[in-house]
Parts: structure tokens; C-alpha cells; sequence
């Protein structure tokens, strides 16, 4: 059925103003009753442990439901292969589990998960692969056994790789011929300049792959030292940790180590226009920033969220609010990476409107960098960043596996109990501060997908140079 | 190895359910789950785009915009002046629409620019959201489909009472705050709608298999609605259908049954109004043919066959869907073996959506060809014949009752999921916990049943058949 999703997350809320209304004054004097409550915390509410492996695994027992959820995190991804090899790792993940193992055929082991309804959702990421497994507590043995000949004994039977390949490049140009996928990989192809993420996939590349060589890639990315897991649900502690230490055994290590090739920095700022007939222009700003975790992560949380967070942010309230010009239309900043963290500030709009979108959110940032920020907006990030601890964490499920994600990327294991007291300390300055530091205008690359016959170009040289870039 | 069966499961019961009715109407729904002090608060109205008709389709969808922007005491700091002001530009809008030539054109949109920037010394923009936020809302949603308009919002569970103040103010009081400007919001949600195939599939085949039935026309409406639709039919729409008899709020966590229902009348009590049913969802007319819709354009080649189901909930629904995951929902599913080992198809999909009951069920198949699509046509039909007195595989159909199981049971993990689908026993059953009755009718499903709604449904002369591409 058709949904209509207005979708928000008020976790990125902020203040333009001190406007108040009759209601927000009522609501100002009504009391609270405080909650009782501390964000979980790793080696307290969360177990942690290095398997002799390497591999780390964090384990939460909830007996609500007789559920066990694994998710496994793999260091891997198209970042880390070559040229045009983009596809690989999502043939590579979904030939695991389709295309057989030592002990299972092709249709026994998807008769056997679906049989005993285990879910398994594969992904594989730029920069690391996800494979989750949710399974009833009494089939526990099962699907550890269904896991680990996944894992690590695929056997790439080459029939089912074949029509795998089919599928991948079918799903390929089906999404490149969505503008906003356009869009993202021609975004790539500017801030991963050198990195095989820039690179189109190469489907004749595809089309020779065999079994052979999705064999030694797995190799290279399925090693319990690459891997971290996150475990939630109705198990039994002890038992599971062994059970554990034999699927993620040390044996399944090998020498091959993961490389990566380094992408050049956004230097200058130029204009990218992609052709597309379409009927909206989509925009992305972009820029370079720290990537993995650093000190200034938490005040260029709040940064992201005055920019362009919120239905209240500067980008937001100016591009959507006001001028009706955008439905989608944000800003934030991305660090979940080993290469570098990066700025985006993205907008779609109609293609006669597509200059002034682009005005008001370079002058957003603008004024960002100037420290035209107000201390009200400020509090109101703050204030809703401290008041929807509680509500973020939404469970247990989905809160270890935010740990383990950034475990990857080596964040540490109190980063969620650090956040409050790092967000609760910044003041005007530190966010003044920290936006002039890390907000470069001279050094945004600004990419544009759109139909040229309905942009006017000329209007978009004030912006930086133009360049039409192929893809 | 050999392919392990084990047995069924038992959903377990983590949460205590409680449900009343209040005077005015008003459905309340408690799920009680202590394990976080957060509370998920759903309120839903029974109504959608379906609702609608010519000339104001988009209505609903527009609406829940609309409930965004505040009341009288909610998003403005002076609303008497505010309002004379709205009415102002109104009237010239009105004006915009009786003029031809530009230079008029520009001299109208002038003044309401002028009043527009007027205006906002008295708006606060988005007020609900900055208030929500700043006491820890997450997940703030609002949601249109065919049949119903849903808000939400995750708050912490010392916050109900706020809650139940800005909602019970937002659903009593609206005003049409900033109309104009998010009416051209609404388009431009449109504009990134239409460039998707998927989409344009989906508007073909509903507005194909349906000749009668509002669900015909899409969710978000059609462009020349969503740009002409006037305040006043945006008011009416409103006050005939967000009544308390066509409401239901679902609170999931944190909550106390006696202390939130004195809550929730306190709020919700003295809401009076009753909705106009002077709608009627017209019963679709028999399909005698086949009927088929081509989009040429250029994208990848798609394959989609429709066909008119029973009814949701009959029982005969039931087994439809159980032969969808037969037939292409699983990987081990007959279509994506058989076809894709045929070399017929790259990848294949069923589904069935049910309308909540207020149109016939749509059955569908998905495909993306691996050949010309009369050979693909054929061989569906082909197969579909083939299965109408079949002897299938007895584990096919325990694999579908399995998997249906698992999903209610994985859907118990999420708040949310939880409190729509207590909201959907409520419309359908006046019953929240009606996924238990559902999950009994799945385990006596048959294959005589399977067989029996196959031969009924799924004849090729009452197909609807859409291909896009080539």
C-alpha cells in the first residue's frame, strides 16, 4: 500500500527563534517528575569480549521474546577492491548465502532457514559488510550452524553466482536510473577521487566474475580479526560465548590484510552537473572533513543539527519552510569511515528554483562560518539532544548494534555515555569555533543532477566553475 | 544435509494489553511493556485517500501537512492578527487564479509576498516540532495511506501529559496555517514521486484493476488537485473526519492503564463531533476482460499482473496470502526456482495488500523479464493453470505459516509496530489484539483452501496487466 512518510527524527531539532506561543508558555510551567533511568553501559549492562580470534563481541541478554538477533560487522566493501569493482561485494554477499556451503547445496540451505523461519539480511556497505541473523531461542543450534557455513564455508556454486550476477547488474541500472542514485555516485566519483568507490562498476567485469575469485575476496574479508558482533535476545550467556568462540575460531584467519587506497582531498570549490532528464534539480553539497572518531565529533553533532538537523534548522526552516521550494532538504555531517568523514548538505527542487536552493543553503552555511549562530538555537539543540537519551536508544536490539557499528570505526565503548556530558558542555564559542574550523566554503564541491534544458546554467556559474561531469 | 523441519512456535506474551471506548467515541488502546520509561503514542484516523474524490484527491495527505502548523495556541504568538492576515491572502490567491496576464500575475504575487512577510512576525514556524524536541520526541511521524492518517511520536514516559496536551489541542483546533506555501511543499513531494518507475507501475496497476473503488488514484493525489484544492474543502474534510468516533489512540510502553486513561479523558473527554458517513466505497464492478496498460518509457523492462482478491479479513484472504509466499515472496519460493532457472525472469515477487477491507484485495506478481514479455505472460498463466489442481509440496505450506509467524513475532521487538497493528485490530475487529485471531485462522489454512481461492481469483480474464519499458 502506498505510504506517505514524512519522516523526522527530533532528536535534530533546533530553534530559529524565541518566538513563543500561548501553548509552549502553558507547557513551560508544567512539572516533570524525573526519570530514573542511565544509558546502558558496556562492562555494567552490556558484556564485552575478545574472542582468542580477535573477533569482538558485545552480548545483551533480553529475555522479553524467544528471539536471538546476531549481527555480524565485516570490515570489507567495495572500498577496499579495485577499479569498476563496485558490485562485487553485494554479489559476494548474497552469492554466500544463495549459492551454497560445504554442508548445504544451494536449495537445502534456503530451505532450511525458511523452513525453520530464520532471517537472514545480508548488506555490504562501502566500507564493511552486515549479515543479521534473527532466530527463534530454540532453533539457537540451528542457526549457528546455518551462520558459521555461511560465514565461513560459502561454496559459490557457480550456477547460482550466474544468476546472481543477472540480478545485480538489472538492480544496477535500475537504480542509476533514479536521479537521486545518480546523484550519490556522482557525488562518490568527486569526494572518493583514487578510491575504487569513484570508479562506475564495470559490468563486463561482472559478467566474467566466477566463483573462483568471489572465493579469494571472501578471504580477504571473512576473517573473525576483521569482524565485530553485536548479540541481543533470549540466550544463555556462558553457553553462547562457547558456541561463539567455535564459529569465530582463530583458525578461520588467514594472512591476507585488508588495503586501502587513500582518496584525494576536495580542494577547490567547482560546480559538478550531471544531465538528467528530469523534472526536479538535486543538489549536494560536499566536503571534506575527519573521518572515525575524534573530540570534536560531539559539537559538530550539534553543528550538523543548527545547519540543517530540524524542521527548525537554518537550512530547513529557510529552503522548506519558507520558501516551499523543497520537500527533502538537510545537512549533516558523516564520520563512520577509515578514509575521511564528510559534509553533506542535500536539497531537490524544482529545475527553475534550483539557483535560489542553492543560495539559501550556501548562505546558511555562511553563516555558520561567521558565527552567526544564536545562543537559543544552541540551547534548543542542546535541550532536545539531552532529553531524547532515553527515547534514542528505543532497545536493546538496536542499541548494541549502534556499538558495534562504531566499535568498527573506533569509536569507544562509552561514546553514548560520553555524548550527554560532551553535548550538556558546549557553549556558543565551541560551536563558533568548530563550525569556522571544520566548514569550508571555499572547498565545497557542489554537484547538481539535472535536466540542462529547464536549468539555466548561467545562473549557477556564481556558485564556482562548472564542470559537466560524464556518468 | 538433509532439510531440518522443526516444530511451530508459541508467540510469547511480553506486553499487557488493555482497551476502552469513551463516551465521544473515542477508542484508547494500552500496551504495557515497563522495559524502557518511554511511551510511543499513536493517534489514528480512520480515514485516507480513499476518502476522497474528484477534484480533491490529495486531501488527506495534504491534511496531515497541515496538522503540522498549529492551532489557535500552537504556532502563533498573535493568532486574531495572524488570521486577518490569511484572509487577505486568501483572497488574492482566489484573485491570482481569475487573472491571465503576467504583468497581474506578478502585481498579485507581490502583495501576497508583502503579507506574507507581514505574516511570519506573528508565526512560529514548526513550534510543534521545537516543542516535541526539546522534550526528547524521536521518531515524529505522520503517515497517509488509502484507508488511514497516522501521527506519532516516542517521548519519554514523564512527557505523557504534554503529549496529550499538543495532540488533543492539534486534532480539536486546527487552523490552516501557511496553506500556500506547503500546498507547493505537497507538489514538490509529488515531482520526486514521479520519477520513480516503481511508482509509476504502482499508480497503472491500481488505477487499471480498479475502475470503481477510490483506492484507484494515488495516495498523494493528482497534480492539478493538489494545486487548486482550496482552504475551505481542506477545513471541511477536516471537520468531517477527525472526530472522536474515527479516532484511535494506542499508547505502547511505559503507561499505567488507570492513571493515562484519567489522562486521556481529562484531554480527550470533551471532544465532540461525529464523523459524516455520508460516504460510501463503491463495490467494484466484475472485470470480464483482460486489461492491460504499456508505459514506454525508457527504463528497465517490468512485468506486473494484478488480480482482485477476496475481501480483508475473509478467510479466503488469508489463504491467498499464504499461496503468495508460495508462489514468489520466498527465495525458495515456486517463481523464483522455477522461473529463474527457466532462464524466464531475473527476479520475480509477489504480494497482496488488503485495503483493510474497503475494496476487493490486490493480488500481485512483479516481475523483471529475462525475455519478451508475451513469452513471460504465458508462461505465468501457464504456471498459475498448472497450480489450480496441483499436489504441493506439504512443506511449502508450513515454510509460509512459519514465516508468517515469525514476522508477528519479530514485529513485537518495536513500539511502533506494535501500536499499528493493535490500531488495525481495532478498525477491523474492534479487537487490538485481533493478530492472535489472525494467527489462528493462518494454522487452519489448507491447501484445499489455497486451491479453492486460486480458481476463483486468479483467472487470466480478470487480470490486470502492466509492463513498463522496451
Amino acid at each position: 500500500m502506498k505510504k506517505i512518510l514524512l519522516i523526522l527524527t527530533l532528536s535534530l531539532v533546533s530553534i530559529v527563534n524565541s518566538k513563543e506561543s500561548p501553548m509552549a508558555r502553558e507547557i513551560k510551567k508544567m512539572k516533570f517528575k524525573p526519570l530514573q533511568w542511565t544509558v546502558p553501559t558496556v562492562g555494567k549492562d552490556i558484556e564485552k569480549l575478545t574472542l582468542p580470534s580477535g573477533t569482538t563481541v558485545y552480548l545483551k541478554e533480553n529475555h522479553d521474546l524467544p528471539l536471538v538477533e546476531i549481527t555480524v560487522y565485516v570490515k570489507g566493501g567495495a572500498a577496499y577492491l579495485g577499479h569498476g569493482e563496485k558490485l562485487i561485494p553485494e554479489l559476494l554477499v548474497n552469492s554466500m548465502v544463495k549459492g551454497g556451503t560445504s554442508s548445504f547445496k544451494p536449495e537445502e540451505i534456503i530451505d532450511s532457514i525458511e523452513i525453520n523461519a530464520i532471517r537472514i539480511d545480508q548488506r555490504a556497505e562501502d566500507e564493511y559488510i552486515t549479515y543479521t541473523f534473527t532466530f527463534q531461542t530454540k532453533y539457537t543450534p540451528l542457526a549457528l550452524k546455518i551462520m558459521d557455513e555461511i560465514l565461513f564455508y560459502p561454496t559459490f556454486c557457480e550456477e547460482e553466482v550466474e544468476k546472481e550476477k543477472a540480478k545485480i547488474e538489472d538492480n544496477w541500472e535500475r537504480y542509476i536510473e533514479d536521479a537521486n542514485n545518480l546523484l550519490n555516485e556522482a557525488t562518490k566519483k568527486i569526494v572518493f577521487s583514487g578510491n575504487p568507490l569513484s570508479t562506475k562498476p564495470n559490468l563486463e567485469k561482472i559478467k566474467n566474475i566466477r566463483g573462483t575469485h568471489l572465493k579469494e575476496i571472501h578471504g580477504l574479508f571473512f576473517q573473525p580479526k576483521n569482524m565485530v558482533i553485536s548479540v541481543v535476545g533470549d540466550f544463555n550467556g556462558e553457553a553462547l560465548k562457547e558456541q561463539l568462540k567455535n564459529v569465530f575460531s582463530e583458525d578461520k584467519n588467514n594472512a591476507k590484510e585488508l588495503t586501502l587506497i587513500k582518496p584525494g582531498e576536495l580542494a577547490q570549490r567547482k560546480v559538478y552537473f550531471v544531465q538528467k532528464n528530469v523534472p526536479q534539480g538535486y543538489i549536494y553539497f560536499v566536503q571534506d572533513i575527519p573521518s572515525g572518531y575524534f573530540e570534536e565529533v560531539y559539537p559538530l553533532i550539534l553543528v550538523g543539527d543548527i545547519l540543517g538537523g530540524g524542521f527548525n534548522s537554518k537550512i530547513v526552516s529557510k529552503v522548506r519552510n519558507e520558501l516551499g521550494l523543497a520537500y527533502d532538504t538537510y545537512a549533516y555531517f558523516s564520520t563512520l569511515s577509515n578514509m575521511k568523514g564528510v559534509f553533506y548538505a542535500f536539497s531537490a527542487t524544482r529545475s527553475d528554483a534550483l539557483d535560489q536552493a542553492i543560495y539559501h543553503i550556501e548562505d546558511a552555511i555562511k553563516q555558520m562560518v561567521e558565527g552567526n549562530i544564536t545562543q537559543a538555537e544552541l540551547d534548543c539543540s542542546k535541550e532536545s539532544f539531552l532529553s531524547s537519551t532515553v527515547t534514542s536508544i528505543r532497545s536493546d536490539w538496536a542499541f548494541v548494534q549502534r556499538l558495534a557499528l562504531r566499535s568498527l570505526f573506533g569509536y569507544p565503548d562509552d561514546y553514548f555515555v560520553r555524548l550527554r556530558e560532551h553535548i550538556s558542555n558546549q557553549n556558543l564559542n565551541d560551536i563558533k569555533r568548530v563550525s569556522s574550523t571544520y566548514l569550508k566554503l571555499d572547498k565545497m564541491a557542489i554537484i547538481v543532477v539535472g535536466d540542462s534544458t529547464q536549468i539555466d546554467l548561467k545562473k549557477l556559474e556564481k556558485f564556482g566553475t562548472i564542470e559537466i561531469l560524464e556518468y | 544435509m538433509s532439510i531440518l523441519i522443526l516444530t511451530f512456535f508459541l508467540i510469547a506474551q511480553q506486553s499487557t494489553t488493555y482497551y476502552f471506548k469513551l463516551d465521544n467515541g473515542l477508542r484508547v488502546v494500552f500496551i504495557q511493556n515497563k522495559s524502557l520509561p518511554v511511551f510511543f503514542g499513536l493517534v489514528q484516523f480512520d480515514v485516507g485517500s480513499a476518502n476522497e474524490g474528484p477534484g480533491i484527491t490529495g486531501t488527506s495527505h495534504l491534511l496531515e501537512h497541515m496538522l503540522f502548523k498549529g492551532t489557535k495556541k500552537l504556532g502563533t504568538v498573535n493568532y486574531k492578527k495572524e488570521s486577518r492576515l490569511n484572509i487577505q491572502i486568501e483572497k488574492l490567491y482566489e484573485k491570482l487564479e481569475t487573472v491571465n496576464d503576467s504583468v497581474s500575475k506578478k502585481a498579485l504575487m507581490d502583495s501576497i509576498k508583502s503579507l506574507q512577510d507581514e505574516l511570519k512576525k506573528y508565526i512560529v514556524s514548526e513550534e510543534i516540532w521545537k516543542i516535541y524536541g526539546s522534550h526528547g520526541g524521536v521518531s515524529m511521524n505522520a503517515m497517509t495511506s488509502s484507508t488511514t492518517t497516522s501521527y506519532f511520536v516516542m517521548l519519554p514516559s514523564n512527557k505523557k501529559e504534554l503529549w496529550a496536551k499538543i495532540e488533543s489541542d492539534r486534532f480539536k483546533n486546527l487552523v490552516l496555517r501557511e496553506f500556500f506555501s506547503e500546498r507547493d511543499v505537497v507538489n514538490e513531494e509529488r515531482r520526486m514521486d514521479e520519477r520513480s518507475p516503481y511508482q509509476r507501475i504502482w499508480n497503472e496497476l491500481i488505477s487499471t484493476t480498479y475502475k470503481a473503488s477510490p483506492v484507484r488514484w494515488p495516495v498523494i493525489g493528482w497534480e492539478d488537485d493538489i494545486t487548486k484544492v482550496k482552504p475551505y474543502q481542506v477545513m471541511w474534510y477536516y471537520k468531517n473526519h477527525y472526530t472522536p468516533d474515527n479516532c484511535i489512540i494506542v499508547l505502547v510502553g511505559d503507561v499505567d492503564p488507570v492513571k493515562d486513561l484519567k489522562l486521556i479523558k481529562k484531554y480527550f473527554g470533551k471532544w465532540y463531533g461525529k464523523a459524516e458517513k455520508i460516504f460510501k466505497y463503491t463495490d467494484e464492478p466484475e472485470q470480464k476482460e483482460i486489461r492491460r496498460s504499456e508505459i514506454k518509457i525508457p527504463a528497465r523492462p517490468t512485468l506486473v499482473i494484478g488480480f482482485k482478491g477476496p475481501k480483508y479479513p475473509e478467510r479466503d484472504f488469508y489463504a491467498l496470502s499464504m499461496f503468495s509466499y508460495i508462489l514468489g515472496e520466498a527465495e525458495g519460493s515456486i517463481l523464483k526456482r522455477e522461473f529463474t532457472k527457466k532462464g524466464l525472469i531475473i527476479d520475480g515477487e509477489t504480494f497482496t495488500t488488503g485495503w483493510d477491507g474497503k475494496a476487493p484485495s490486490l493480488f500481485g506478481i512483479y516481475l523483471i523479464p529475462n525475455t519478451d514479455f508475451p513469452t513471460l505472460e504465458r508462461e505465468i498463466f501457464a504456471l498459475l493453470d498448472s497450480l489450480k489442481d496441483a499436489v504441493f509440496d506439504s512443506t511449502l505450506l508450513i515454510r509460509a505459516k512459519n514465516n508468517y509467524k515469525m514476522s508477528v513475532l519479530m514485529r513485537q521487538r518495536s513500539y511502533q509496530t506494535l501500536a499499528f497493528s493493535a490500531a488495525r485490530g481495532v478498525r477491523i475487529a474492534n479487537d487490538p489484539e485481533f493478530f492472535k485471531k489472525e494467527l489462528e485462522i493462518i494454522d487452519s489454512i489448507t491447501f484445499d483452501d489455497i486451491i479453492r481461492v486460486l480458481n476463483k481469483y486468479l483467472i487470466k480474464e480478470k487480470a490486470s496487466i502492466i509492463t513498463l519499458g522496451r
